[in-house]
């Protein structure tokens, strides 16, 4: 039951966006349109325009048609300068959540109500973020809080983080608060691969220093954690490394390496010391332009640290995106998990449509199954209507 | 027959057979234009309109601009109009046949040589690596070269503060009769 629990908390939250199937339309790399060079978060003015003419249904929009205003920040209402970067994000959606085949929870969700801001002079980059997060969304969002009210609704900042912008923006340094460079950065941000490498976009940033490259066909990013400082006490942070390297053989196909080990002083399984090593390989394929094949296969360690127990487990993800219309996606996907000290696999079957009716605004239905050998299966069907400014 | 008849005769076969030596070779083929820009962006641009004119001394490669495809609709429309496809319809790559070696049946050659490109109505020589190879009468060619957008008077494309670099890479492919 702890486990189904666990389950229905785990989709209570929104997510970033983030889009590695962009990949159809031959863009491996993601810091042309976002301004985190490894994807997600804030959209440039360029990936704004994409948004429009390759994201969203056009409407009769001939395909040569340049995108409107409206696709700018507030529907082109106001124009930031060239330095400045605005947006924000309000997503919500509702909740149906069954154990064994019974309804146990059904809700309204407040996933997601952000804004972002990004600025750049000469060399200087910056980015932040600062959002609203209700009690109910507590459980996927509070390792990114600001505010410590306990039992109420807070502040959070998923990100924040200034940096210096080198070799014609092929080079980012910047520290702060900083998405962790592992794996696929995939929008299903409580997939097992993301919950169980910690690497969940919604909160599972972490203070550090990074170091980005993006080359021709190639891209890869460094960071040495420091600790979350949203989370306390000291002895929870997670200190150590992450890094990821993806390499694009051509612009249809992309093969990337993942690792990340960390220390921290207690856990809330282990009072003493851990080491969790997490190392993962991803791919992306698309083999026709509306199909886009994702996948990620993590081997998880956890270390006890001092006393010498290690314990092994897995996390994998296979994700099929078919854009059967333009802006209209069929996403199915199979996942496995199987945490470090236990015994059991769990599986789970997605399936859902995602329609990106305008810039702007976009609707998602998901239908998730989960099951764990000796626990009963759950069931979960989500709708989340999501806004960008 | 007089000789003006005779005369006339001659001129007729002499066009007839300057015709013929101009032998225009459609083929399977493609030619990919490979663009970079900033932060990694990789584009290309990708055509099958690729035509081969060959004549006693000259292989004239030609393809057609307004038919690459890059993926993107207005990325299209954007390469069309800083090429000025309207006013210079097609790229021409041209490559005296004395610099080149030719594969005897069943066999391969590759090199380096000097060809002439036309581009946006301005001539340049070009460094043309190839690659030839004849089975049962048939020949598959395989060119590559690189060019600098600003030798040939086209703006370098800049779009919402992406712009190309002006370096480009152009990879051709040919398969053609004879030869």
């Amino acid at each position: 039951m702890r486990t189904a629990a666990g389950l229905l908390v785990a989709l209570l939250s929104g997510a970033a966006s983030a889009y590695p199937t962009m990949i159809r339309h031959g863009y491996t790399q993601c810091a042309t349109c976002h301004v985190d060079p490894s994807g997600g978060t804030l959209l440039t003015e360029y990936g704004r325009a994409q948004s429009e003419l390759l994201l969203s249904t056009r409407w009769g929009s001939a395909s040569e048609e340049e995108p409107g205003p409206s696709s700018r920040f507030l529907f082109g209402a106001v124009r930031t300068p060239d330095s400045t970067i605005l947006g924000g994000w309000l997503r919500n959606g509702y909740i149906w959540n069954s154990v064994g085949g019974k309804l146990v929870d059904q809700r309204l969700l407040q996933m997601r109500a952000d804004l972002a801001a990004a600025f750049r002079a000469g060399p200087l980059r910056a980015a932040a973020e600062v959002g609203y997060a209700t009690a109910s969304s507590a459980a996927y969002s509070e390792l990114a809080s600001i505010t410590r009210n306990a039992n109420g609704a807070n502040l959070v900042s998923r990100e924040h983080w200034i940096g210096l912008g080198l070799a014609d923006d092929a080079v980012l340094l910047r520290a702060g608060r900083i998405q962790l460079p592992f794996g696929l950065r995939n929008i299903e941000h409580t997939s097992f691969v993301r919950t169980a490498t910690r690497t969940d976009i919604n909160q599972d940033q972490q203070d550090g220093v990074a170091l980005s490259f993006v080359g021709a066909g190639w891209r890869a990013e460094a960071m040495a954690i420091v600790g979350n400082y949203s989370l306390h006490p000291d002895a929870f942070r997670e200190r150590g490394a992450s890094a990821f390297v993806e390499i694009a053989p051509s612009s249809q196909v992309a093969f990337g390496l993942s690792a990340l080990a960390t220390r921290a002083d207690a856990t809330l399984e282990n009072a003493g010391p851990t080491l969790r090593q997490c190392y993962g390989v991803t791919a992306r394929a698309a083999p026709w332009t509306p199909l886009v094949i994702s996948a990620e296969v993590d081997a998880l360690i956890g270390t006890a640290l001092g006393r010498g127990a290690t314990s092994a487990g897995h996390a994998g993800w296979l994700q099929a995106d078919l854009e059967v219309a333009r802006g209209l996606h069929v996403l199915s996907a199979v996942e496995s998990q199987k945490a470090p000290g236990e015994s059991a696999t769990s599986t789970g079957l997605w399936g859902g449509l995602a329609w990106f009716v305008v810039p702007h605004l976009d609707v998602r239905g998901d239908v998730i199954r989960r099951s764990t050998p000796g626990s009963p299966a759950t069931a979960t069907f989500l709708l989340q209507l999501n806004g960008y400014l | 027959m007089n000789t003006r008849n005779l005369l006339t005769t001659l001129f007729l076969l002499a066009c007839v057979a300057q015709e013929a030596a101009a032998l225009v070779r459609m083929g399977a083929g493609n030619v990919e234009v490979h663009a970079r820009g900033p932060a990694g962006l990789r584009i290309t641009g990708k055509s099958t309109e690729v035509s081969l004119v060959e004549d006693s001394s000259v292989l004239l490669f030609k393809a057609a601009i307004a038919p690459l495809d890059t993926g993107i609709g207005l990325r299209n429309r954007h390469l069309r109009e800083a090429l000025e496809a309207d006013r210079f319809p097609e790229a021409t790559l041209s490559v005296k046949r004395a610099d080149l070696r030719f594969p005897g049946d069943g066999t391969s050659v590759e090199g380096e040589t000097q060809g002439e490109l036309t581009l946006h109505g301005q001539s340049h020589p070009v460094a043309v690596r190839y690659r030839a190879e004849r089975k049962d009468d048939l020949t598959h060619i395989a060119g590559s070269l690189r060019l600098d957008l600003r030798d040939f008077a086209v703006v370098t494309p800049s779009y919402l503060g992406v712009a190309v670099s002006p370096e480009v890479e152009v990879d051709l492919d040919l398969a053609v009769e004879g030869l």
